[in-house]
């Protein structure tokens, strides 16, 4: 409700109501924006050490000096105007709800709960990153699992340490092979999560617990997947300006992005695509070196004309 | 179904064009002659067979900035908010695309049938664009809860055809989105009303024509949970202020369970949703006796076998 001036009806439009609302939750979260760990969270993102990014260690130091005055501010907004939504992301799962408090480039930091109750999980998810998780409140049993090794047949073996999630716990895990899996607590555990990606991750995986079993993999760079999405679209809607660009991108990133490059500039420009994957065939250490040569060896088998393209290339020497 | 807009326009325009003029002139659902404004302006930005390119090759050669960690693999986006919308292009991989193949059509939103809290323009841009089956309902007629009936229609099936352009009306149509027959985009104007975000949005079972669960949550429900899940003092004081008196049924559904999350025990977190049966919510009422009935079934024990 709006007054214009003493003695005049209220104004109660829903539609000002609810903009001004909004208003005042983004006023919150851009003073939020303001705090100094999210200066450290673009250090910390791009690669600069924990020793270095101070705010971010007096956070984790003493996350509840942040978290508290951050919640008074949540709170008081939302009470006081109740049509307006926080522009904060977060993440709903049957077995945790996380609210994304800061993120840039590779580093986000979160508030989460592990949820009571929740369903048993049959798989262990490993990324590639490191994750550093304070306890705030709440106590629950916990198993540190750890991806030992894989056997002949691709399968993981796992060592298991039991621990206790309890207030000023910290836990400090090397994603690719470490994951923490939280026995569902009886009452909420809340924790504060601070997590970075590597900086070239490999593929996310999955595993059944009861076998090890490989159940799932997935591009561990979102940046990477969308890269090669808008890739094979380029090579679709400009088929005559995407090869200069998809030979480019053989050049750097991850090998499942190269790769998807190279088909595509190969389907459409025979003599750029075969130079770039002559690069890759004849780049020593290249990843893809062994799949580039012999995709190479098989092309020039099928078309013995391709060897005129390799004549023309300059001698390396 | 979604209306479809029959709007003929040669000119093409480009996205700062088009975002210009919607600043101007705000797409409003609620005025056919602003839709059809609209529409002339989306239909522009298709016949613009160039732009989108451009944007790619600005962003895979560096010179663009990567919206990945932002909006995900499958959205491009082409203008911030200007006044009530926004402009994006929306990438759907074909089954026999690598993307796809890697990693399942869940994550495309395939195969999830749903409603939108907000209406939107779109038209199809490249490719042979995705399926949909559509259906069409009563929104005020339905509350909310779980396996409510919810009085879907089936319409058709059909596909975003390049240069179809479809009206997607809030709480009325609804699809389940199928992956296209080749790699396929489609361009958007999305509205954008205030108090959108307590506005429901549904997930429906088809087979059983009911509601299967409520889509939409905000940053504040999940705030409040977390405040809840901290003992913070006035996180609970507001998590039984929205309790009694949000507006949103949702959100007041959102409070009792902050407060049964926080509850020290059964006893407790049992009078909470005993309150949450008596609020004078539908949706609430049914949801909180579920909780009662899972509370209940929970604490019997199991009986020996004879």
């Amino acid at each position: 409700m709006l007054r214009a001036f003493p003695g005049e009806p209220m104004v109660a439009d829903p539609s000002y109501r609810a903009a001004m609302a909004q208003s005042a939750h983004e006023a919150v979260r851009a003073r939020w924006d303001m705090h100094p760990v999210h200066g450290d969270l673009v250090a910390f993102g791009s690669g600069t050490g924990l020793e270095q990014c101070s705010a971010l260690g007096a956070l984790l130091a003493d996350p509840m000096a942040v978290i508290a005055p951050l919640l008074d501010d949540l709170m008081r907004v939302m009470r006081t105007h109740p049509d307006g939504h926080m522009p904060l992301r977060f993440v709903r799962t049957a077995h945790f709800t996380a609210l994304l408090l800061g993120a840039s480039g590779r580093a986000k930091l979160s508030l989460l709960t592990y949820e009571p109750h929740a369903p048993g999980v049959a798989a262990a998810t490993f990324t590639h990153g490191e994750r550093i998780e304070h306890v705030l409140r709440g106590r629950a049993d916990a198993t540190l699992l750890a991806l030992d090794r894989l056997d002949e047949a691709g399968r993981a073996v796992f060592a298991r340490m039991r621990c206790q999630l309890v207030p000023g716990a910290r836990f400090i895990t090397d994603c690719a092979r470490q994951t923490l899996m939280v026995d569902p607590p009886s009452r909420p555990v809340t924790v504060l999560r601070l997590a970075r990606a590597a900086a070239r991750p490999d593929p996310m995986r999955q595993f059944r617990l009861s076998d090890g079993a490989l159940i799932h993999q997935a591009a561990g760079d979102c940046d990477a997947s969308r890269r090669e999405l808008m890739a094979v679209l380029l090579a679709r809607l400009a088929p005559e300006r995407a090869p200069r660009v998809l030979a480019g991108l053989t050049q750097g990133g991850p090998d499942h992005l190269r790769w998807q490059a190279l088909r595509e500039c190969l389907a459409l420009d025979t003599a750029r695509g075969f130079a770039a994957l002559s690069r890759l065939a004849d780049a020593p250490g290249d990843t893809l070196q062994s799949h580039a040569a012999a995709l190479r060896t098989d092309l020039l088998a099928q078309h013995p004309q391709l060897h005129a393209l390799m004549k023309r290339a300059p001698c390396p020497a | 179904m979604p209306r479809v807009i029959a709007c003929t326009d040669d000119a093409a325009a480009e996205p700062e064009e088009v975002a210009d003029a919607l600043a101007t002139d705000p797409f409003d659902p609620r005025d056919e002659d602003s839709v059809a404004r609209s529409a002339r302006w989306l239909r522009r930005l298709g016949n613009n067979r160039s732009f989108l390119a451009d944007r790619i090759v600005a962003e895979l050669t560096g010179a663009g900035e990567s919206q990945a960690s932002l909006y995900g693999a499958q959205v491009i986006m082409l203008s911030r908010a200007v006044g009530n919308c926004f402009l994006r292009a929306n990438i759907w991989p074909a089954k026999g695309d690598a993307l796809f193949r890697a990693s399942g059509g869940d994550v495309f939103a395939y195969d999830l049938p749903h409603d939108h809290n907000f209406d939107f323009l779109t038209v199809g841009y490249h490719g042979p664009g995705y399926w949909s089956d559509y259906w069409e309902y009563d929104h005020a007629a339905v509350d909310g809860w779980r396996g409510e009936p919810a009085g879907l229609r089936f319409v058709e099936r059909s596909r975003l055809a390049p240069e179809r352009l479809m009206h997607y009306r809030a709480h009325r149509d609804v699809h389940r989105q199928l992956p296209p027959d080749a790699l396929s985009v489609s361009l958007n104007i999305m509205h954008m009303a205030p108090g959108q975000g307590w506005r429901d949005q549904y997930r429906f079972d088809i087979e059983r024509n009911a509601v299967a669960s409520i889509l939409t949550e905000t940053g504040s429900e999940i705030a409040l949970r977390l405040a809840c899940a901290l003992d913070h003092a006035e996180g609970l004081a507001l998590a039984e202020h929205w309790g009694r008196h949000h507006e949103s049924d949702r959100a007041r559904l959102s409070a009792f369970s902050a407060r049964a999350l926080h509850a020290a025990d059964n006893e407790t977190r049992d009078a909470i949703w005993r309150e949450a049966e008596l609020c004078g919510s539908r949706l609430v009422a049914i949801e909180a006796w579920r909780h009662r009935e899972a509370m209940e079934r929970a604490a019997i024990p199991a009986q020996p076998v004879a």
